[in-house]
């Protein structure tokens, strides 16, 4: 069995595994770690195909649409985050496999992506994607962020300085503007 | 591998999304997550197509197929988040009640 034929078939049965985790799943965490299971599956089969800009920009809008997903499902969806919180601790050694399984799987990808390729054409690809790789994440950081202080806002936990830097913004408004007296200054 | 794997692979996804979406008719937050994993297999369908085809535009119809599929998720999301302030609850039988 070959490489090529090894990584498809890793791929394969995570982005399957991932598809049905997300759609039969009660639970909505499970659910969205399911999702994205599968989008990162699928970004290693387009990068399989040749295709490593659309894998990255799936990763990028996908992990926007998490991250809005997230924030619904905590919101709306009655996910408990500290029920999640437990579970999280409890399936530690999983979700460390996981991972584990994950960074094998792409790095298996980039590889085989990589072998295809001449020098000079690997070298021109690499700056391109550069170029849309940084305001991407920019993006996921920024949506990361913002669906994390939700989220903790929402549950009625501190939100630390973001919470605090809008509440002194709206006292600022508030207050009259100081008038200068005669004969100071 | 061939064109056919790739095909199958997506056709699979596409059905368990399908599954999904029949199973979980009555919570948007569950559609909207099957709506996506059919989605996925559509954009590999597409990607694998373009790709065993040698047409460099099927990339850029991918490119723009991604950041529409998020968007009506963003758009979907907004609406049930505005539904949910409004009636209290995201089960699509109430959203019977935005008939005109």
């Amino acid at each position: 069995m070959s490489i090529v034929t090894l990584a498809f078939l890793l791929f394969a049965l995570s982005a399957l595994a991932g598809g049905l985790l997300a759609v039969l799943s009660r639970d909505a965490g499970q659910a969205l770690v399911g999702l994205g299971l599968a989008v990162l599956s699928l970004a290693g089969l387009l990068v399989q195909l040749g295709a490593a800009g659309l894998g990255l920009l799936m990763i990028v809008v996908f992990a926007g649409a998490l991250a809005g997903l997230w924030t619904f499902a905590v919101k709306v969806g009655g996910l408990d985050l500290g029920a999640l919180r437990a579970e999280i601790t409890r399936q530690k050694r999983l979700i460390q496999g996981v991972a584990v399984f994950a960074f094998v799987g792409l790095s298996l990808a980039l590889g085989v992506w990589q072998a295809t390729l001449s020098e000079g054409e690997a070298g021109r690809l690499t700056e391109q994607y550069t170029v849309l790789l940084l305001p991407g994440l920019l993006t996921v950081m920024a949506a990361t962020i913002g669906a994390v202080a939700l989220a903790l806002r929402l549950t009625g936990e501190q939100t630390s300085w973001i919470e605090q830097f809008w509440r002194e913004q709206m006292k600022a408004k508030r207050l009259k503007p100081i008038t200068q007296r005669r004969g100071e200054g | 591998m061939t064109l056919g794997a790739f095909q199958i692979l997506a056709a699979l996804i596409f059905v368990i999304g399908g599954i999904g979406l029949y199973r979980q008719r009555a919570d948007m937050l569950r559609v909207g997550i099957s709506i996506l994993v059919m989605a996925l297999g559509a954009v590999l369908s597409l990607g694998a197509a373009a790709h065993f085809a040698g047409d460099g535009a099927g990339r850029v119809l991918i490119a723009f197929a991604l950041v529409a599929l998020v968007a009506q998720a963003g758009v979907g999301l907004a609406i049930g988040i505005a539904f949910w302030r409004s009636r209290g609850s995201i089960r699509l039988d109430d959203i019977k009640g935005l008939k005109g």
